[in-house]
This record gives C-alpha cells, sequence and structure tokens, in this order.
C-alpha cells in the first residue's frame, strides 16, 4: 500500500530510497507491433486467465489504432458518440477493467502489468513509468494524483489507469498520451444524449500529450527506459516481442478476440438504461418518448401524455419494439420498414425522434 | 489497528499446538472450513462467531443446513467501499467454491469476487449499484449438511493439526478418517474423495500450500466441476425480530443529501409567514373537472397542478420570491421550476416541474404523476432533482395545518400546504357557512425578501386559488 497523495517527485525517492525492494521475481516483457485493440486486449485477457503469475510478473506494451475504450461498467452511448464513431470507422471496445472511457491511438502507448493478487500495486507499476520519465527529461514536472493518474504540471492528465483483480490474478493498465491526437480525444469522448442510468461515469480532465512539454520524447525512448526501470526492480528478466493473434503460442485467443469485438459484449454488456426525448408535435403539444433498454435490448417504450391518438400508437410501437437491438441499424430497419395502420404523420415524426437517439 | 491486534491474539490461540482440549481443537479445523482457503483475518469480524456456529451444529441432534454471511473482503490498497455491478448468481443458485459471486468496483479497479462454500445462495444483501463496506455482508450462502458437519468429531479422539474427520454421509455411513499431510478445506477433500485421488499427490497453489479445488481438477485433467448436487433441504423460514437492540446506521444516500443541504440552510435567516385560504370554488371545479380528466388522459387530478400554477402565475409579479442567491448577487430565475417536496420509500425528494409558467394544468398533472410514479420506483433522476427555483411541500397530504418549512439552498423561499379542513367560517354577510379552509404557511429568507413582499405574494396566490376563474385572464 502506498502514501497516497504524497507521491510528488516520488521518482527520485524511489531511487534515493535505501528500503526499495527488489522483487525476487522473474518478469516477462512483450511488446508487440499488433495494433488491432481488440487483439491487444483479448491478449490480455488471455493472459490473465491463462498464466500463473505466482513465480513471474509480465509487462506488455501496446499501442491502438484510433479506438475508444470504455470501462466494464460503462454505457458506450453515454461516453461517446457511437454512431459517429462507427460511421468513421473509430473502434468502440468494452474492457474487462473498470474505470471510465479513454482515446487510444498511435500516439498514445498502454502499459499492461500483470501480476498475481499478492504484489497487485498500482502505485509502483505508475513510479516505473514517472521514474523512466524523470530520467529521459529531468525538467518534467510529473507526479501520480490520488486517482492513480500521472499528471503533468500539476493539472493536466498524461495517464489513466484502472485495473481488473481475480482470484488469482491481476492486471493494472494504464495509458499514456504521448502525441495523440487531442482534438479527437475531445470529439470522441464527448456525447450529447440525455441517459439515466448507473453506469460508471467518466470523469473528465484536462489532457496534454507529453511531447508538448519536451518534444525529444519518442515512442522507443520512453518504452526503453520503462522496460530497463521495470527490469532493474526483477530478479532476472526475459523481453519478447509477439503478435498477439498468434494461435500457436496463445492457444484460444481467438476466442477472446471474437468475444470482445462481439455486439454481445460491447453494447449487450450496458448496464440497463433508460433515453428520454421530448419534442412539440402541431396537433397535439407536447410529446415525451422514453426508451427503457436492458441488456442492450429495448425493453420498454413510453409515449407521454397518454391520448387516445397515442395510447394505439404506443401499443404498435411497443410490440414490434421490444425485444430489437438498439442499435441504429437495427431500428433504422424495423422503424422504416413498419407500415402503421395509424396516422403516418404522427407516426413520422414519433420515429424520427425515435431515431435521432442513435445520432 | 485495535481490531487487528485482537484477531491476531485469536489467531495466536488457534496457532498454539496443545490442543488437550478436544473443543478447541474442533473450533480450529471449523475456521478453516467455514472461510475456505482465504485468511480468515478479514472474513469474519470475529472467527468467534462462526466457531460458535458449528459448536451449535456440533450438539444439534439432528442435521441441518447453515446459512453462513458471506461477507466483502479486503480488497486491499485501502480500498474501503466498492460499488456492485454485477451479480454471476441469484438467489436459489447453487454455487461451489470458486464460482464466480459478483463483480464489484472501486477506485477504477473491476474485481471479480469468487466463492468460498459450496452451497445454495439465500439471498443477496446489495442490489446492483448500491455501495458495499468491506466486512459487509454480500450474500447469504445455504451450506449444504455435510459441508457443515464435516468437522464433526468422534467423542473419542483427539485431533491432531492435520488430522480432518471427513463424513461423507452423516445419516447412514460410518464415519470415515482420512489421515492426510495436506491442508485443504472439506470442500476440497469431498472432490478429491469423489475422484479418488489423494492430497499429499496434488500440487498445492493455494495459500500456506492448501490444495485448492482448480488443483484436484487440474490433476484429474477436468475442466469443469463436476460436483453432485449437494441435497436440496426447504430454507428454514425467515423470522422478522423486532429491534433487539440499538442499530447503527450510516447517513448516506438521500439522507445523505438532505443532510447537506438543510445544514447548509441553517445560514439564512428565515421568517414565517401563515395565512388560511378558503378553497371552496376550487374543490368544486377540481370536483366537476376531475372525471373528465381522468376520461381523456387516465390521469388523477388533483388540488396540486392548480396550486402549483396559481404558483407560477404569482411568482411572475413577484419575481424576487423566484430568485436565487449567487455571492452577491441575486439572480432572478426566468423559469419557475417549482420544487414538490416528494416523500419517497428512499427518503425525501425535492424534484422540480420544469418551466411551470409554460404548462398547463394539463401538463402539470401529467408531470406529477410521472414524478410520484418514479419516485415509487426510485427512479427520479438527478436532471428531475436540478434546477428548482421555487418549492411548495404538500405535507398536508399526510396531516397538519400549519408547518415551519426549511428553504432548500440556493432558493430563497418555501411554502407548505397544510390539508384541507372543513370549517365554519363568516361570509360577507355575516353568515356562518361551511368553508374548505387550507392553511398556508411560508419561509422566506430575510437576507433579501421582506415580509411585505412575502404577504402580498401569498395575498395573491390566495385570490387566485380562492376564485380560480381569475387564473383564466393569465392563461395563455
Amino acid at each position: 500500500m502506498c502514501a497516497r497523495g504524497l507521491l510528488r517527485n516520488s521518482a527520485s525517492n524511489y531511487f534515493k530510497s535505501p528500503a526499495r525492494r527488489k522483487s525476487t521475481k522473474k518478469c516477462i516483457v512483450y511488446t508487440t507491433k499488433a495494433t488491432d485493440p481488440y487483439q491487444n486486449l483479448a491478449f490480455e485477457d488471455w493472459m490473465y486467465e491463462k498464466v500463473d503469475f505466482s513465480s513471474s510478473n509480465c509487462l506488455f506494451i501496446w499501442r491502438n489504432e484510433p479506438s475508444v475504450i470504455i470501462g466494464r461498467h460503462q454505457n458506450p452511448w453515454k461516453e461517446c458518440p457511437v454512431t459517429d464513431l462507427l460511421r468513421r470507422e473509430i473502434h468502440i471496445c468494452r474492457r474487462r477493467s473498470g474505470g471510465g472511457a479513454v482515446y487510444h491511438d498511435l500516439g498514445n502507448i498502454n502499459f499492461t502489468f500483470f501480476s498475481d493478487r499478492s504484489s497487485y500495486d498500482r502505485c509502483s507499476n505508475l513510479r516505473v513509468i514517472v521514474a523512466a520519465l524523470q530520467q529521459l527529461s529531468p525538467n518534467l514536472d510529473v507526479a501520480i494524483n490520488k486517482r492513480d493518474d500521472i499528471i503533468l504540471n500539476d493539472r493536466h492528465k498524461i495517464s489513466g489507469s484502472s485495473s481488473k483483480l481475480g482470484r488469482r490474478s491481476t492486471y493494472h493498465h494504464c495509458t499514456m498520451l504521448l502525441d495523440a491526437n487531442k482534438t479527437q480525444v475531445i470529439k470522441t469522448l464527448s456525447a450529447k444524449i440525455d441517459i439515466t442510468c448507473k453506469a460508471t461515469s467518466s470523469v473528465r480532465s484536462s489532457v496534454l500529450n507529453l511531447v508538448d512539454a519536451d518534444n525529444h520524447l519518442t515512442f522507443d525512448l520512453i518504452c526503453n527506459k520503462v522496460v530497463d526501470i521495470y527490469q532493474r526492480k526483477h530478479a532476472s528478466s526475459e523481453v519478447y516481442e509477439i503478435s498477439t493473434n498468434d494461435e500457436k503460442l496463445l492457444p484460444g485467443v481467438g476466442k477472446y478476440r471474437e468475444e470482445l469485438s462481439s455486439w454481445e459484449w460491447i453494447f449487450g454488456k450496458t448496464p440497463e438504461f433508460s433515453l428520454k426525448r421530448e419534442f412539440l408535435n402541431e396537433a397535439l403539444g407536447k410529446i415525451l418518448i422514453q426508451l427503457h433498454v436492458k441488456k442492450g435490448f429495448i425493453e420498454n417504450v413510453e409515449i407521454i401524455p397518454g391520448l387516445d391518438e397515442m395510447v394505439a400508437i404506443t401499443t404498435f410501437l411497443q410490440t414490434r419494439m421490444v425485444g430489437c437491438r438498439f442499435s441504429s441499424q437495427d431500428l433504422t430497419h424495423l422503424l422504416s420498414s413498419l407500415v402503421p395502420p395509424l396516422d403516418q404523420k404522427l407516426y413520422r415524426s414519433i420515429s424520427d425522434n425515435i431515431l435521432s437517439f442513435l445520432q | 489497528m485495535n481490531r487487528g491486534r485482537i484477531i491476531k491474539n485469536i489467531f495466536a490461540r488457534f496457532k498454539k499446538p496443545s490442543y488437550t482440549n478436544r473443543t478447541q481443537s474442533y473450533c480450529r479445523l471449523s475456521t478453516y472450513s467455514i472461510n475456505g482457503t482465504k485468511s480468515y483475518l478479514f472474513m469474519n469480524k470475529s472467527p468467534c462467531h462462526s466457531v460458535q456456529y458449528v459448536k451449535r451444529n456440533f450438539h444439534s441432534s439432528h442435521v441441518c443446513c447453515t446459512v453462513v454471511p458471506f461477507k466483502l473482503s479486503d480488497i486491499g490498497e485501502g480500498i474501503k467501499e466498492v460499488e456492485v455491478l454485477e451479480w454471476f448468481v441469484a438467489v436459489g443458485d447453487e454455487v461451489s467454491q470458486f464460482d464466480n459471486i459478483c463483480e464489484v468496483q472501486s477506485d477504477k479497479a473491476a474485481v471479480t469476487i469468487t466463492s468460498r462454500y459450496d452451497g445454495t445462495v439465500k439471498k443477496l444483501h446489495h442490489e446492483v449499484g448500491d455501495v458495499a463496506q468491506v466486512g459487509d455482508t454480500l450474500v447469504d450462502i445455504e451450506v449444504a449438511d455435510d459441508e457443515a458437519t464435516t468437522e464433526k468429531v468422534p467423542e473419542t479422539e483427539t485431533v491432531s493439526e492435520t488430522t480432518v474427520q471427513d463424513v461423507q454421509n452423516v445419516t447412514e455411513a460410518p464415519v470415515q478418517v482420512v489421515h492426510d499431510k495436506a491442508l485443504a478445506t472439506p470442500a476440497v477433500r469431498r472432490l478429491a474423495k469423489e475422484h479418488n485421488v489423494s492430497l499429499s499427490d496434488i500440487k498445492a497453489t493455494g495459500k500456506d500450500g492448501r490444495v485448492l479445488k482448480e488443483d484436484i481438477l487440474l490433476y484429474i485433467g477436468q475442466s469443469g466441476p463436476s460436483l453432485t448436487a449437494p441435497p436440496t433441504v426447504p430454507p428454514p423460514s425467515t423470522k422478522v425480530t423486532p429491534l433487539a437492540e440499538d442499530r447503527i446506521e450510516p447517513i448516506k444516500g438521500i439522507r445523505k443529501v438532505m443532510f447537506t443541504s438543510m445544514k447548509e440552510s441553517l445560514s439564512i435567516p428565515h421568517f414565517g409567514y401563515d395565512d388560511e385560504f378558503d378553497l371552496g370554488q376550487l374543490v368544486d371545479l377540481r370536483y366537476k373537472l376531475k372525471k373528465e380528466v381522468k376520461h381523456t388522459t387516465g390521469l388523477k387530478l388533483s388540488y396540486m397542478p392548480f396550486i402549483i400554477k396559481a404558483t407560477s402565475l404569482a411568482l411572475k409579479e413577484h419575481p424576487i420570491l423566484n430568485s436565487q442567491i449567487d455571492g452577491d448577487n441575486l439572480v432572478f430565475k426566468a423559469d419557475h421550476n417549482i420544487c414538490i417536496a416528494t416523500d419517497t420509500p428512499h427518503g425525501l425528494l425535492l424534484p422540480c416541474i420544469k418551466q411551470v409558467q409554460n404548462l398547463s394544468i394539463l401538463d402539470i398533472t401529467a408531470e406529477l404523476n410521472r414524478l410520484h410514479e418514479a419516485g415509487l420506483n426510485n427512479k427520479i433522476s438527478p436532471a428531475d432533482i436540478a434546477g428548482g427555483s421555487f418549492s411548495l411541500s404538500n405535507i398536508g397530504n399526510i396531516g397538519g395545518t400549519y408547518a415551519r418549512p426549511v428553504i432548500f439552498p440556493p432558493q430563497v423561499a418555501i411554502g407548505a400546504l397544510g390539508r384541507i379542513q372543513v370549517l365554519p367560517r363568516f361570509d360577507y354577510h355575516g353568515n356562518v357557512v361551511k368553508a374548505h379552509v387550507m392553511c398556508i404557511s411560508w419561509s422566506g429568507d430575510h437576507r433579501v425578501i421582506e415580509g411585505a413582499t412575502m404577504a402580498r405574494f401569498s395575498n395573491q396566490l390566495k385570490d387566485y386559488l380562492e376564485e380560480p376563474a381569475k387564473m383564466l385572464m393569465h392563461l395563455k
């Protein structure tokens, strides 16, 4: 356990401190050239499920092509403009660890620290990274805050952490903004939809790239330094470059990838939520539509006020929409194929408003 | 610290090798079995509980199931509380040791909690979204007969630390004694026996060299558990007992919100102004409209929508009562967002009806109904609560005449409505008539509101409510 909040300049203390303990364990470092987020996350899963970390710790260093990675218990609709991202072919992934949503691209480095339950220590992992940065760039003002974020110049977040703890194995992974597209960070992590749900909310932070503070820093420099310091913490070490989809080396990893990239995982695992939208109808005045979505499927549709004209259309929509996936494709297809035996104009305005939930 | 020391002492006592007293040695073993492979230091506040329960079992002449509270153990890293995010089990499910029970989250860590028992889930103590503290009971698990009584000790035998009595079938089988050097829980021992493997042949990966269920499964090359289901026994009937002793409950959730905002209101110099309104005409009006509204919209029309609308009309002429204090400034709010104090099963909430100035009485009725439903189902959203500019408390719904409402900061005024009473009053001609009297109690923030303002506002509202037809002139 570490004394949180007292970690300013912790990296330098870490090296001066005589109490610094070297682990008796071996460490294995994996790097990869793969940039498919699902594949890299599948590798994490595979390691967590299959590997025994009682005698060795592992570090995995990876980067992803543009993607938004949300926490295990988050709502993608609340965190990012889903339809927009899908259109622009930015991946949306749900990871297995907790915490909030992050944007990844090749300008962002990810570190995953695997260990067994007894050696799980996020602070110690982050100190490795902070130490590496300070050795590379002594004037850099980096510190670990109490949220286990690494912050630059006292306020800008450059790294966020989250972790997954099982009975035996754990991993802690963190991001590091080196030279990521900051416009995309902001754009991909802002949704305009009004959602009521119990899902984990992301904590918004002002972010900065490391290159903004020191433009000499590069991916290779940082990785080498982090690996170097990590190795020095352990009794012995091995470094490998692997491909994270190697079925021979990692039997079953393809299945993990398949699950992580499935709709059932990314959207189906969303904690239940409701959406509402109010609009004005010339004839009937203010109309409120409420959708309740459970496990990614529409569970209920409500249209208020329950006037006579509305009761019929509500029942019509309820019988057809309940059980439909809450996805742009499925809903658009469903609503445009329905032929309501009712006021067409009213039906159109209601269905258009339902579809606009997905924008 | 103190607790840690006490537990350590108990622990130390258990570690003593001199088990001449049979009951004591028996207790030691039971601690193992109940707490599973995990250290019992974090399991129960006092291991004595578990000791007592097994003792009871030991003395009972017939075998029955025992419900064991499964508590949230210390996760480490100074985590004191977690949010329950997903249940992998439901009441009635049978679980085996190491089966996933639930997923919790704290401090951005997703933690999978696995069972330490074989048994049947009897009760989930938390709902998804609840916060659980370390040490709180997560689930009650009913432990099957043979597991609870595995430690049954033959009267004649002295138990050494590494000897475990394993009773397979208490009702008919003779006691089988397994002498084994390895440490394992009774459930694991049973599994080993079912598969005819010796624990000493298996590589132990558990804490302190304990053999885990997984080790056995790995040894016999089996990936999934194939345990025969424990016999199902009807659950013991639950009895509701009155509170026997003081109960300590942390102030949290909605009550915590009330705690904070009401403490803040202490800095407001409140003044009161009370009056009585004769709502005779409104009573008639509502009676006439009630059926109509029910027929067309299915909604129940109460007095509140009229009062809320009239309040908004009166606020239009006294905008200072719809203002908020922001530092040194007074912000006159454009929208009449009128909060309605709502008594929900989860506590007092103040959801507000937004932009009442633009709503019809029917709109307000619909919105009130929605908020009422939402309150009952704990579905009032933060958006419903945010942005209030004026408050009304319909305490008369429950009872009472005059009240002393407390201002909800940063608002500057609040009204409490008493119940409508049928009382004798004098009319214009001096005759005693039957009147429908509602008492109303206002509280104002005397830093910015004068008593006269409040009185004029109250009179205006009185005017609208005593002669509802007057409202017509102002409706758009």
